[in-house]
């Protein structure tokens, strides 16, 4: 039930994660900026809690899907609402529950689409989230 | 090897036989006449030992009775008579022992003792008679006893004849046996040898004929190779050219290489063709031998490019040079295929790795613009910069849309073509722009006269990709067109014969004739940059090719119509 | 004279040969012609037999052991005793025993009528007084049957066939 939304931004390119991290700041979102998966796992492990965890998928020197799994195994309290993985590698024809995340977007993503999905669906996990409790 | 003469393996038992028979038949002959001779020898000393006793029995036959004729009447010529007479037997009886007869004789009866005692007494008789006078009262008495006296001799001799008769019967048998066997010993190992060396000669004859035989089937297999060498030699692909080294002449060309030079063997193109070939194949160390590349510029002035082998051969007996060579032309068209493939191949792979790899800074482009946009609204006179922004963002979109295509484009030939419902996809692929079609003003219809499972083989998100872009094609064209009442498109779907149909046709005015023949090209696009990536229609091309089907496009009344068959999937209709 | 001498001669011998048992040593010789007739007739006696040339023969014999010595007239010499050209010789025994030599025979060989073994006349019983030989040791054939038939002893006529 926070004022500000919070995000937490991890892809191992610096570049567009600054830029990601900028475009939200700008939106008046809490944003964290890491660029490995390691670092990020220790951020939401060391019980940063942001209610997005935004994730590049990038298979090899970093998984984004173990990024993604450590935030589920959070106690309730400190996982993300929504998790979102951006890619530019998508194989085929994937989609979001192939990668237990909630939002699969490939790169390069229209900033505004993805801002207005993460918002809703954020909005619609918090009304079931009081609507359950 | 190939000589069918055989004199000189004649073998040596032939030869011993011939001799051993010739030798028989010499001793054959050398034994019958010794034979014969001695056999006739022995028979007249045999007859004659008989004689001898016989003539010695007929003088004292003839003594005894001019003894007995001298005592009827005792005169003076009566008792010399009788006196001759014991004389002639007296001359007789050493013939019994003593000749070549008596020696026969002798070997045969007990005679000598018994003849010895009969000279002895002759000898005493003959001694008395001289005494005795013709007017002896007492003569003829005398002469008597000298007659009785005699007797014994008599006896002997008969006895000595008899036996010698007997004698000569029992020889005669045994001559008349013998006469037979002697003359049938080396007749017979004349017969044998003789037959042996019949054999053997019939053995030879036909172990020679067997071997004719063999030598003129092994010579019917070398014939029959040589055909087949001919025949492969006349087949092989390849071009043989036998040279003659001393003046570079051609001695022999299969078919192949009078298919490349088609002159006869004397023409001077051959030689130059030699030639070439000889230059092209003088090695690093300058060796005429060896492998060699060249290209050869035909009469007919195509060029070939030729690649093969010089070497050393003996051709009919004669050394020569081999010439082999092989028109690489074709194959090297071949490689340049496979070698332009590969690089496709590579192109695509590359071209999906660069799309991947682009998405990344175009990310980034992206983002940076939109916070770009937001940094300008606080500063003044950043329009102009917002509106290049905008390009630059524009630019990104229609850089992604390349990127997609490019993957698609690029990607590895499915190795998943399953069986998918046909009107099911197309369905799918209808709702996609079904938004877009509403908001455009475009009726969309379905015309589809094909059961729901039926089914058609390949990847169902690319078909459903084509369809997508048939349609979003035909939605574009209408915008550019301006064409706004009665805007419709139809998708029909039925099943041909042996095919599923699909046709997609709208009434957006119809394709330019200049642009139709490279319609599915790609890169060749009509709509402008924003819109089009010219990459759809190629891309659905590769994609319904994929799928063993073809795709074309025709101009009907008022708009154009694309028209896609796929073959059908005849397998389990209980396929979901 | 001497020819009425020599014919006492003759019969003392005659009678005495018949007296002493010793035969006759007559030969009798005639010479014929083509067709039998009696061209020419002589007696011999071992004395006339000894006025013609002698030849010697030294030789075995089938009917002898060890080396003989014969001598006599040869029979050529006795053909060659009345005129005309002899073809052959019929030689008579005592026993009969008759036997034609042909002129080659005697041409070749040269064989005598022996009247001489070793020196010594021949009585009958010793297959004399005349006997045909041939110089049997100078030749093999002459030891063969065909030969012997021609050696006769005991002759007492030879009969000489003229052309």
């Amino acid at each position: 039930m926070t004022a500000r939304h919070s995000m937490l931004i991890c892809d191992d390119e610096i570049d567009l994660a600054q830029e990601l991290g900028e475009f939200f700041a700008n939106e008046g979102w809490e944003v964290e900026v890491c660029v490995s998966g390691t670092q990020a796992i220790r951020l939401l492990q060391g019980g940063l809690a942001p209610q997005v965890l935004l994730t590049d998928l990038r298979i090899g020197t970093f998984n984004g899907v173990e990024v993604v799994a450590a935030a589920r195994q959070l106690p309730a309290g400190s996982r993300p609402a929504v998790t979102v993985i951006l890619t530019g590698h998508v194989v085929g024809s994937a989609v979001a529950a192939d990668f237990a995340c909630d939002l699969l977007y490939a790169k390069p993503v229209d900033p505004d689409l993805l801002l207005r999905e993460v918002v809703s669906l954020l909005a619609l996990r918090k009304a079931c989230a009081e609507r359950g409790a | 090897m190939t000589s069918s003469r055989t004199k000189p393996s004649i073998g040596w038992l032939p030869l011993a036989l011939i001799a051993i028979t010739v030798a028989l038949f010499f001793a054959t002959g050398m034994l019958y006449v010794t034979q014969t001779r001695n056999r006739s020898l022995m028979t007249q000393t045999i007859r004659s030992s008989g004689w001898v006793a016989y003539q010695a029995e007929l003088e004292y036959v003839k003594a005894d009775s001019a003894l007995a004729v001298a005592a009827i009447a005792p005169n003076a010529d009566a008792l010399a008579a009788a006196e001759l007479r014991l004389e002639i037997l007296r001359s007789r009886l050493p013939l019994l022992y003593n000749s070549d007869e008596g020696r026969v004789l002798r070997d045969v009866i007990d005679l000598e003792k018994p003849v010895h005692a009969a000279e002895t007494l002759l000898d005493g008789l003959m001694d008395r008679l001289p005494a005795i006078s013709p007017t002896d009262p007492g003569a003829a008495e005398t002469l008597l006893a000298i007659q009785k006296d005699m007797a014994p001799i008599g006896t002997t001799l008969k006895r000595i004849l008899m036996e010698s008769v007997a004698y000569n019967q029992e020889i005669f048998r045994r001559e008349r046996a013998l006469a037979e066997a002697p003359g049938m010993v080396p007749l017979l190992l004349l017969f044998v040898s003789g037959t042996c060396l019949a054999l053997v000669l019939l053995l030879q004859s036909r172990r020679d004929r067997l071997r004719l035989d063999a030598i003129v089937a092994a010579q019917k297999t070398v014939i029959a190779m040589e055909e087949n060498l001919r025949a492969i030699i006349e087949a092989m692909p390849a071009c043989m050219i036998v040279i003659n080294p001393q003046d570079d002449s051609v001695s022999f060309v299969n078919s192949a290489a009078s298919a490349l030079v088609n002159l006869p063997l004397d023409h001077a193109e051959w030689r130059r063709l030699v030639h070439a070939a000889f230059q092209a194949a003088i090695d690093s160390s300058g060796d005429r031998w060896g492998m060699l590349n060249m290209s050869y510029a035909r009469i007919s002035g195509d060029i070939t490019s030729l690649r093969g082998s010089l070497c050393r051969v003996i051709w009919e007996g004669r050394p020569q040079l081999l010439l082999v060579m092989v028109d690489v032309s074709r194959v090297r068209r071949a490689e340049l295929q496979v070698m332009q493939a590969a690089k496709l191949a590579t192109l695509g792979e590359m071209a999906t790795a660069i799309a991947h790899e682009l998405n990344q800074p175009l990310a980034v482009i992206r983002m940076a613009v939109a916070n770009a946009n937001r940094l300008l609204t606080q500063i003044e006179g950043g329009e102009l910069v917002a509106g290049k922004l905008d390009r630059i963002s524009a630019q990104v979109d229609r850089a992604k849309r390349i990127t997609d295509q490019v993957r698609r484009y690029g990607r590895m030939p499915s190795e998943e073509n399953e069986p998918f419902p046909l009107r099911h996809a197309v369905d799918l692929a209808m709702s996609f722009v079904a938004d877009h079609y509403r908001s455009a003003n475009i009726r969309l219809a379905l015309e589809a006269d094909i059961a729901a499972d039926t089914l058609v083989m390949g990847e169902q998100t690319m078909f459903e990709q084509v369809i997508v872009n048939l349609l979003v094609n035909a939605r574009d064209a209408f915008e550019s067109s301006g064409v706004r009442t009665a805007r419709s498109v139809v998708v029909r779907v039925r099943v041909h014969e042996d095919e599923a149909v699909i046709e997609v046709e709208d009434n957006a005015g119809g394709i330019a004739e200049e642009v139709m023949p490279r319609l599915f090209e790609p890169f060749s696009t009509t709509k402008p940059t924003e819109k089009g990536t010219g990459l759809g229609l190629s891309i659905a091309r590769s994609v319904i090719r994929d799928m063993h089907g073809t795709i074309g496009a025709e101009n009907v009344a008022g708009g154009a119509r694309f028209v896609i068959a796929l073959p059908l999937r005849h397998a389990a209709r209980n396929a979901a | 004279m001497m020819k009425l001498f020599r014919r006492i001669a003759i019969v003392v011998a005659l009678f005495s040969s018949t007296l002493s048992g010793a035969f006759a040593a007559d030969l009798n010789l005639r010479w014929l012609d083509a067709k039998g007739a009696v061209t020419a007739e002589r007696m011999l006696s071992l004395a006339d037999i000894d006025k013609l040339a002698q030849v010697k023969i030294d030789t075995s014999t089938p009917w002898t052991s060890g080396l003989q010595h014969f001598r006599g007239p040869t029979i050529s010499t006795l053909a060659a005793l009345a005129p005309g050209k002899v073809a052959s010789a019929t030689v008579i025994a005592i026993n009969d025993y008759a036997v034609t030599l042909p002129s080659a025979a005697w041409e070749k060989y040269g064989p005598i009528l022996a009247t001489r073994l070793n020196d010594q006349t021949m009585r009958v019983r010793d297959k004399g007084p005349f006997w045909v030989m041939f110089p049997i040791d100078s030749d093999p054939e002459l030891a063969e049957q065909h030969y012997q038939s021609l050696m006769v002893w005991q002759v007492k006529q030879i009969d000489f066939i003229t052309d």
